[in-house]
């Protein structure tokens, strides 16, 4: 069943010059997406067991992280503190970068996605302002959290221009992997199941994304590579930035390759929505 | 009992028949399994090039703990796993027929997937052995083999209970993919490493609290012979007696969790 394709006022504008009209769509749209993201928010909120276990579940992954830090670094006081704010900074990206693109399989998988073609926002935006929208509601229980470990365990205060940056950088980072990992998922659009290009997308991630290991701590070769690619965006640069490990020229061109990353990847998602979503294969039809 | 493993041993192996039938999907998911923890292998080996050892514990130390946990959740894939999925039975109502048919519910339930999942997991972990092995200079002892055999089936019970503990909160509440993945999940990633390198109290609680340190810490000081490194070294020998106990637990939580079961329909 091939649907017909499917135009966005907003986007597909037949003529340079944007009309009061359009204009008006720019308005409604944004409007759409705000009130997806409250809903996502809210959405979570109602969920009151799975966000205790949310907040649980962070917390024996820093148990973790911290155990292993703590091991590797004992003989150097000032480093460990460091790598102990680099986990914590990565524990609230972890809580940000929660996307339950299985969910957006599922509804490929059982042909509910004919209903989201109808609809008048794109789907791939309404699925980023619901995933954002939870992942901020999840951000909120963290942060009070890791908030109180780092004054149990005595670090240093952040200078308020790094936590500035941090936020920024972090936003960054959400744009890179939300808008790479729901293109991963739009490749169902062609075929019914292709789970292995998520798998492979988070074995990179797991190694080259400094969600374990920040870049300066990989051999040589691969921190120098790493550093080019969108995984570095997603926690590294946010992280090593709120650490105090990332300064100067440096900053800036690892956060002008994230804006560059985070650009590649909303043309990607956009790109492959439109020719997807023209394509279509659903079950059956 | 006897009954009971015949009629699984009946279903399982249908559910590995008609696993067959998608040779190109089982093969590819042996790989991706394969990829997956080779993936955390490349990140522990990385690790330990900057800073030689974590806790005390060179690389094929820690690839030794790391494949003796990989081989307790093979067996754990391979006999429990349907329970990951066991919600779905209670959320449809399918539960019922479990509970219909003249056999043991649980067996039931373990009977409706197939038993050569871990097949991955056995993969990875041979070649981990393999590794470990050979950099570590140890040698692989009749005796030593009996007792890692014996460690990965206790090993594999003690995954097996904290499953079947996941499985049986479905009664009560239907969202136990959460559990497993907020709990259980993160809480196998700890005994990746030496549980020394927690917490006092960490290290307590994955003793005698859930028990994971059995499934590879206490063993790795036997096949390593450094057991005298052991507050009490008589614990590296305990992992199937620990096995079979937490199993008997979660079973009496499972059975006394079924009279809680009320189907869909009215």
């Amino acid at each position: 069943m091939t649907f017909p394709l499917y135009k966005d006022p907003t986007t597909e504008s037949p003529c340079p010059r944007r009309t009061s009209k359009e204009i008006r769509g720019v308005f409604t749209t944004m409007r759409t997406v705000y009130a997806f993201l409250t809903q996502g928010f809210r959405q979570q909120a109602a969920y009151k067991v799975e966000g205790w276990l949310g907040v649980l579940s962070g917390l024996i992954w820093f148990v973790l992280y911290a155990g292993i830090w703590t091991a590797l670094l004992r003989g150097d006081h000032e480093a460990l503190q460091r790598q102990m704010v680099y986990v914590i900074a990565n524990q609230f990206l972890g809580e940000l970068h929660f996307l339950p693109t299985w969910e957006v399989s599922m509804k490929f998988r059982q042909g509910d996605v004919g209903l989201e073609l109808i609809k008048p926002v794109a789907l791939p935006l309404r699925i980023l302002a619901d995933f954002l929208g939870r992942s901020l509601f999840r951000l909120m229980r963290a942060v009070p959290v890791y908030v109180l470990i780092w004054v149990v365990f005595k670090l240093p205060a952040p200078e308020p221009a790094r936590v500035g940056l941090f936020v920024l950088a972090g936003l960054f980072a959400w744009v890179i992997t939300a808008t790479l990992q729901v293109s991963l998922t739009l490749i169902a659009l062609w075929t019914v199941q292709f789970d292995e290009a998520e798998q492979l997308f988070g074995i990179a991630n797991s190694l080259l994304s400094g969600a374990l290991i920040p870049l300066y701590y990989l051999p040589g070769w691969v921190g120098n590579i790493a550093k080019f690619l969108p995984f570095a965006g997603i926690y590294f640069v946010p992280s090593a930035i709120l650490a105090g490990t990332l300064g100067g020229a440096e900053l800036f061109q690892a956060m002008g390759l994230q804006v560059v990353w985070a650009v590649v990847g909303s043309g990607v998602l956009t790109a492959m929505w439109r020719a997807g979503s023209t394509k279509l294969v659903m079950q059956g039809g | 009992m006897r009954h009971d493993f015949s009629c699984w041993w009946r279903m399982a192996r249908a559910q590995a028949r008609s696993q067959m039938q998608y040779r190109v999907n089982f093969v590819a998911m042996i790989i991706s399994m394969v990829m997956t923890y080779g993936g955390q292998f490349v990140n522990l080996f990385w690790l330990t090039q900057r800073f030689k050892a974590v806790g005390g514990w060179r690389l094929e130390e820690i690839v030794l703990l790391y494949s003796l946990a990989i081989l307790a959740w093979g067996f754990a894939v391979s006999f429990f796993f349907s329970l990951h999925g066991f919600e779905d039975q209670v959320r449809n109502g399918t539960f019922d027929r479990a509970l219909l048919r003249p056999m043991n519910p649980l067996f039931h339930v373990l009977g409706s997937q197939s038993p050569i999942g871990g097949l991955g997991q056995f993969t990875f972990s041979i070649l981990a052995f393999g590794f470990a092995f050979h950099a570590t200079g140890l040698t692989l002892t009749p005796v030593k083999l009996v007792y890692l055999v014996l460690t990965a089936f206790g090993g594999g019970l003690i995954l097996g209970a904290a499953l079947i503990g996941v499985a049986t909160l479905a009664f009560w509440t239907t969202r136990t993919y959460t559990f497993y993945w907020s709990i259980i999940f993160p809480a196998r990633q700890l005994i990746n490493y030496p549980i020394s390198i927690y917490h006092r109290a960490f290290q307590l609680v994955l003793t005698f609290g859930v028990p994971f340190a059995f499934i590879n810490y206490f063993p790795a000081h036997v096949l390593l012979e450094k057991t005298g490194q052991l507050s009490m070294p008589f614990l590296a020998w305990g992992t199937p007696v620990v096995g079979l106990t937490v199993i008997a637990v979660l079973y009496g939580f499972w059975s006394w969790g079924t009279k809680f079961y009320t189907g869909t329909g009215s």
